[in-house]
């Protein structure tokens, strides 16, 4: 398994000449061109986990961190970047040599063969799938699923499917919720925080429940009849909203309320059910929004 | 089977089959094996775009940086269409640099298109020095000098012939040509570099550098950040962050803020000289708190020979050697280190709290720094190493190796024996216990009439700039009846080469053949440094049968030179030379390089050939294709392994358990090193150490075991000095004037690299000039300094000029000056990117050097020489410098006591003054110091034969002469 997940890992990196070759491996049913990656991956779903599970929604900060982290405690030297999809599926398929790939051998026969404990090596495996895998690919995969190139979509299915099994495989089913996302508050009214920390906690996927790319904001200036300007997605949101925040508020409770309908991909339990949940409750704040914002409009026409 | 494990099992196999054709299964830039390097199956056609998008196809060949000595991989791209170098980068496939250079790797692009280098040979016109040159042929230079090396040979004036390096870039190459010529004429640079540090590690475990296994580190103790920021930069940087990054504490003794002590979880600024007595106050706590390994001292340690010879009335017991152990250190208290090093004794106290901590996980270093900066330095890294042996953390991970266990030389297919001559030139009998040759004395000597040279090369050295006393080099090297011909082989403008007979231009790292193998960690590996254009050409088919058809001009290459000049010197094979280099494929033929390598590689490189195989290659196109390869991983403790039972016959065991037999000794391919302990009395040759009943392999030192106590120091004539101890400096504060400071100046910026990087662009505009660091305090005592006033330093025979720098990173009471710097040239020719162009002027002692000018920018090919924005490119301060060898050790001792004042008015900046004559008193006081070989000899030789030597003349040849014993 672990060299499908190298394999898979690699197919997230911009398209170079070998990756043919894993295309072919994974009979996956094209490969994905240089425009489809830069579309899905630079523009629309960045693929760390920092963007997800950060309460900032950024690149960074703790929550890359805590993915550091896991290297340090294992006694590896952290990458540049080790919340990188790419990067975790790599180290996640390095514990798995570890572990080996027949649970039927026994770890104490195993750490002869790997010179690594392998005791370690199975909890950090759990940990990393769980608290840095699962935590946030449920609701990405979604959105791969949803706007990439049938390349990628055939990839995220894979590689859905892959998780889905190694979390049958490794995990209990009663494991807490994972500490970034228990970690990370509710959006809350605008009224309590302002509009400018509204915006940035709607565009937390880990506060919101909700992955709000490009491309939907698109859609929802499209499908509320707004003017689109054209910019980075905090700007363009704030841009609807002074154009017509009832609209886009209502807009934005819909996507909220599809998000929280959406069935769990790969990560059923508890960490499904959070991300339902954390997206219910941005719609209840939403619906609260807009029904002020449209109280204010009525008094404002009055 | 599920379907993922059927997909799984479908990547795996196509990884498999993938690999098994020698390609790479994940591309870069890929973050799951740190791929981030093109495809090594694409490297004959990688395309890029260029900055205007257009696509670039070139050739990745492998080669080697020759820059310093840390030999990392480096990857040239060359051009498909043009052949010629674009750019140089990392080489993934090399075990030490894993891919990673520092900025001098591809600045070799600069130093290849340099416009001002040297492209065919030049002969002197006129005076030498005087700086008129005329284009020689190569065939000239080579008879010429062929001719004067036949009859000094045949003449027996054989004593006359001088190679004197600097840096060799190669293992052992040279070295053999010499032993081929007969010649004992071998002089390094390395009594101004590391024999210092060398001697320290010699006396204890038989071989002279260490190997820290830095990566696998708990604890990494430094005393070495020039090395760090230097030398082994990048692969021991690079390890010692890896460490760090995995939580590792790490400790630097530097009494400057280098660049490594940035990164120090301590960082200790102690008084110059004072390294020891803090190391022995550490040692001293893991004594006294019980710390250190009782198993591994037991086993490992020559505690009864110590006893035997220091206390042979004690029961021999190792309890009775713990016992003394315990009072031996016991005056190196923590406050007695504090009160000789100025760090305070809570520091000291937590330093050695971390280092009784780390166990077996302790990497030391120590190379140059304090050891290659004081008398006695050697005992610095003593007694660095001695913290290593007292916790068991020797050749263990993350502990500290002997180099030689992580070193691999591959046995070439001729092997001349050695000469039958001595040198006294570069051996002279005060210095018998010298690491190296007493290189940086040699014009004292001419001038005391020690001998003459008649043929003394020069090769990639700069003795005029680089030793100290500068002003001696040129006062012999222009005086033609002792030095009859200067040859100067290297790539590049230096002071010593406007002093030279011929100037031959010799190619750099993208330009020569060379093997190498350096220790970076517990492995060993082979690599290979080529001539890119040469091995681009073979890779399109078109076979090169002389490095020049490719490179610039007529550069040529050593392996090709040397062998061109042996068979000149020797043609019809009448003097036993032209034979060791002679094709065996084509006998009556002059060797080729690609016979010599691949010979070397299929015979000498064990798995090479199997890998090579196995991508269906032979190991010469291998290592052509990849520029290096890994024999071994996890060497481990070679001396606990056990002696084969072949090797075991008519054995017996000496007094402390050295074991002899007289079996012989089984051919090996690895060439590396080692010394030579003496046979026993009926000559069988010790094989290994009786270590609780077992023969071990043990060290390749007399006892077979570390030294705490070396007999070879005792017996020698410095019994004092035979264990670990603390030698006061010759720039100890009780040893200053009150106006004194301590100059170090052997630290440098980590861009430039000696005297071989001027000619690289990039480097120069990163590093041009040598500011005096001078603490605020200090520049306050001096009334008021500012950083870029002008200063000038007086040493013992002379002084210079320059700016200041007022900075904390210096220690009150200490300035330092960074080597590099300084480069100057006497005429309008040269390098004119750092050099100065300066007059010199002589009389009657006394040298003056004016700046006539500093760097400005000038017409080329290169536009970027008219962007040149630097004038100052510092001052030369070693010119300002004594020679100070060390006794023992023959180390120059670099530390300068030195008066600081405001420069006086009519001084520039970069002048220097000095009188040689001062410097020749200078040397005869140290000289003075020494206790020579006619006194103290116990068996009437120069030098005791197992100690290491370049070349290793016959043990005849190592009796003194009977006009020297009569001196005794």
């Amino acid at each position: 398994m672990s060299e499908l997940l190298r394999a898979l890992a690699v197919l997230c990196e911009p398209p170079a000449a070998g990756h043919e070759r894993l295309v072919a491996a994974l009979e996956l049913p094209a490969s994905p061109t240089a425009s489809e990656h830069t579309d899905l991956f630079e523009l629309q779903l960045p693929p760390y986990a920092s963007v997800h599970l950060g309460p900032e929604g950024m690149l960074g900060g703790e929550a890359r961190d805590r993915a550091a982290g896991v290297w340090r405690a294992l006694g590896l030297v952290p990458p540049a970047e080790p919340d990188h999809l790419a990067t975790l599926l790599g180290l996640y398929a390095t514990l798995s040599d570890t572990m080996g790939s027949d649970p039927s051998v026994s770890y104490a026969a195993r750490s002869e063969t790997t010179g690594s404990d392998p005791f370690v090596s199975r909890f950090a495996r759990a940990l990393v799938l769980h608290e840095h895998l699962l935590s946030w690919l449920d609701p990405w995969l979604a959105k791969v699923a949803e706007i990439g190139a049938p390349a990628y979509r055939a990839w995220g299915e894979l590689l859905g499917a892959v998780l889905r099994s190694e979390s049958e495989r490794l995990l209990a089913g009663d494991e807490p919720l994972p500490a970034q996302l228990a970690l990370a508050a509710p959006l809350e009214p605008p009224e309590r925080t302002g509009g400018g920390a509204f915006l940035d906690a709607l565009l937390a996927p880990a506060r919101s429940g909700l992955i709000l790319t490009r491309d939907d904001l698109a859609r929802a200036a499209r499908e509320t009849g707004l003017a689109l300007r054209v910019a980075e997605r905090r700007y363009v949101l704030r841009n609807l909203m002074a154009q017509d925040a009832p609209a886009t508020l209502g807009w934005l409770e819909e996507e909220a309320r599809r998000a929280a309908d959406r069935p769990a991909r790969v990560a059923p339990g508890a960490i499904a059910r959070h991300w339902q949940q954390r997206a219910d409750g941005t719609a209840r704040v939403l619906a609260h929004a807009r029904h002020q914002a449209e109280e204010r409009e009525v008094t404002h026409a009055r | 089977m599920s379907e993922l494990e059927r997909i799984g099992d479908r990547v795996s196999a196509a990884e498999r089959d993938t690999k098994a054709r020698g390609e790479t299964f994940y591309p870069g830039a890929s973050r799951i094996h740190l791929a981030a390097f093109p495809p090594k199956e694409r490297w004959d056609d990688w395309v890029e775009l260029d900055s205007r998008r257009a696509e670039r196809r070139t050739m990745l060949v492998p080669t080697t940086c020759f820059n310093c000595e840390s030999a990392c991989g480096l990857l040239a791209y060359v051009d498909r269409e043009t052949l010629q170098i674009r750019k140089f980068e990392g080489n993934p496939e090399h075990p030490g640099s894993r891919g990673r250079n520092c900025a001098k790797g591809p600045a070799t692009l600069n130093q290849v298109t340099d416009p001002d280098r040297i492209l065919a040979p030049l002969k002197r016109v006129g005076a030498r020095g005087e700086g008129r040159w005329r284009q020689a042929s190569w065939e000239e230079a080579l008879d010429d000098i062929a001719a004067r090396i036949r009859a000094a040979i045949t003449e027996d004036r054989r004593n006359e012939i001088m190679y004197h390096v600097g840096r060799p870039g190669e293992d052992g190459f040279t070295e053999r040509v010499l032993a081929s010529w007969g010649v004992d004429g071998h002089n390094s640079h390395t009594n101004v570099c590391s024999s210092g540090a060398r001697a320290g590690y010699h006396f204890w475990m038989g071989i002279d550098r260490p190997s820290p296994d830095h990566a696998g580190a708990d604890v990494i103790l430094l005393i070495s950040s020039h090395l760090e920021a230097g030398h082994y930069f990048n692969p021991h940087a690079q390890r010692v962050m890896d460490a760090k990054a995995r939580g590792a504490t790490l400790i630097v003794f530097d009494t400057r803020l280098s660049n490594t002590a940035t990164h120090a979880d301590h960082w200790l600024a102690p008084q110059p000289g004072s390294e020891a007595a803090i190391l022995l106050a550490i040692a001293r706590h893991l004594i006294q708190t019980g710390r250190y390994d009782r198993a591994f001292v037991r086993r490992w340690w020559n505690w009864r020979e110590y006893l035997a010879a220091e206390h042979p009335h004690d029961p021999p017991t190792f309890e009775r050697f713990e016992q003394i152990l315990h009072d031996l250190y016991a005056e190196f208290t923590f406050a007695f280190a504090a009160a000789e090093s100025g760090v305070e004794e809570p520091v000291i106290a937590r330093v050695a709290e971390a280092v009784a901590g780390a166990g077996t996980r302790l990497s030391t270093h120590n190379w140059r720094s304090a050891a290659a900066g004081n008398l006695g330095g050697w005992q610095v890294a003593r007694c660095l190493f001695l913290l290593n042996a007292l916790l068991g953390a020797v050749a263990t991970e993350g502990g500290t190796f002997p180099n030689a266990w992580n070193k691999f030389v591959p046995k070439p297919m001729h092997v001349p024996g050695h000469p039958d001559t001595w040198n006294a030139l570069t051996w002279p009998q005060e210095y018998p216990l010298a690491m190296n040759e007493l290189s940086f004395l040699l014009p004292h000597f001419l001038k005391e009439g020690r001998g003459t040279l008649d043929v003394y090369f020069t090769r990639v050295y700069n003795p005029v700039w680089t030793n100290p006393d500068g002003f001696s080099w040129l006062e012999a090297l222009t005086d033609e009846s002792l030095v009859g011909l200067h040859v100067a082989l290297t790539p590049t403008w230096s002071e010593t080469a406007f002093f030279a007979d011929y100037v031959l231009p010799m190619g750099h790292s993208s330009e020569r053949h060379d093997v190498h193998s350096y220790e970076q960690y517990d492995g060993q590996w082979v690599g290979f440094r080529q001539p890119v254009l040469r091995a681009a050409r073979e890779r399109l088919g078109e076979p090169v049968a002389d490095t020049r058809e490719v490179n610039p001009g007529e550069v040529w290459e050593e392996n090709e030179f040397w062998i061109d000049l042996s068979w000149r010197i020797d043609p019809d094979g009448e003097l036993g030379i032209r034979r060791h280099h002679e094709s065996l494929e084509r006998p009556g033929e002059k060797l080729t390089v690609d016979e010599y390598y691949a010979w070397m590689f299929a015979h000498s490189v064990p798995g090479l050939p199997e890998r090579a195989a196995a991508e269906g290659l032979t190991p010469l196109a291998y290592m052509r294709r990849y520029g290096a390869f890994e024999i071994a991983r996890g060497v481990g403790q070679l001396h606990e392994q056990p002696v084969d039972d072949a090797e075991l016959e008519d054995v017996a065991v000496g007094a402390h358990g050295r074991v002899f037999t007289r079996a012989p000794k089984p051919a090996v391919p690895n060439v590396v090193p080692l010394p030579t302990p003496d046979p026993d009395a009926e000559g069988r040759r010790p094989v290994g150490v009786l270590v609780d009943g077992e023969v071990r392999r043990g060290f390749p030192t007399p006892s077979g075991r570390l030294e705490f106590y070396s007999s070879t120091l005792a017996d020698w004539g410095w019994p004092e000095y035979a264990i670990p101890t603390y030698i006061r400096s010759h720039v100890h504060p009780d040893a200053l004037a009150g106006d004194q400071l301590v100059l170090l100046s052997t630290f440098r910026l980590p861009v430039q690299i000696h005297t071989r990087s001027a000619n690289a662009k990039w480097l120069d505009e990163i590093a041009h000039t040598n500011p005096l660091w001078l603490h605020p305090r200090d520049a306050e005592r001096l009334g008021g300094v500012r950083t870029g006033d002008p200063l000038r330093v007086e040493t013992e025979i002379g002084h210079f000029v320059l700016r200041a720098w007022v900075t904390e990173g210096i220690r009150p009471g200490v300035v330092a000056c960074s080597h590099h710097m300084g480069r100057w040239k006497p005429h309008a020719g040269g390098q004119r990117q750092a050099m100065a162009t300066v007059d010199l002027s002589r009389g009657d002692g006394r040298w003056d050097m004016r700046r006539r000018h500093g760097v400005r920018p000038f017409d080329s090919a290169d536009a970027d020489t008219r962007r040149i924005w630097w004038s100052d490119v510092g001052v030369h301060q070693n010119l300002a410098f004594p020679v100070h060898p060390d006794p023992v050790s023959g180390m120059h001792c670099w530390h300068q006591a030195v008066r600081v004042r405001r420069a006086e008015p009519g001084d520039a900046v970069g002048d220097i003054a000095v009188d040689t004559r001062a410097a020749h008193d200078a040397y005869r006081r140290w000289l003075e110091a020494t206790r020579p070989a006619c006194a103290v000899s116990p068996d009437g030789t120069r030098r005791p034969y197992w100690l290491l030597r370049p070349l290793k003349p016959s043990r005849d040849a190592y009796r003194l002469a009977g006009d020297e014993v009569e001196a005794r």
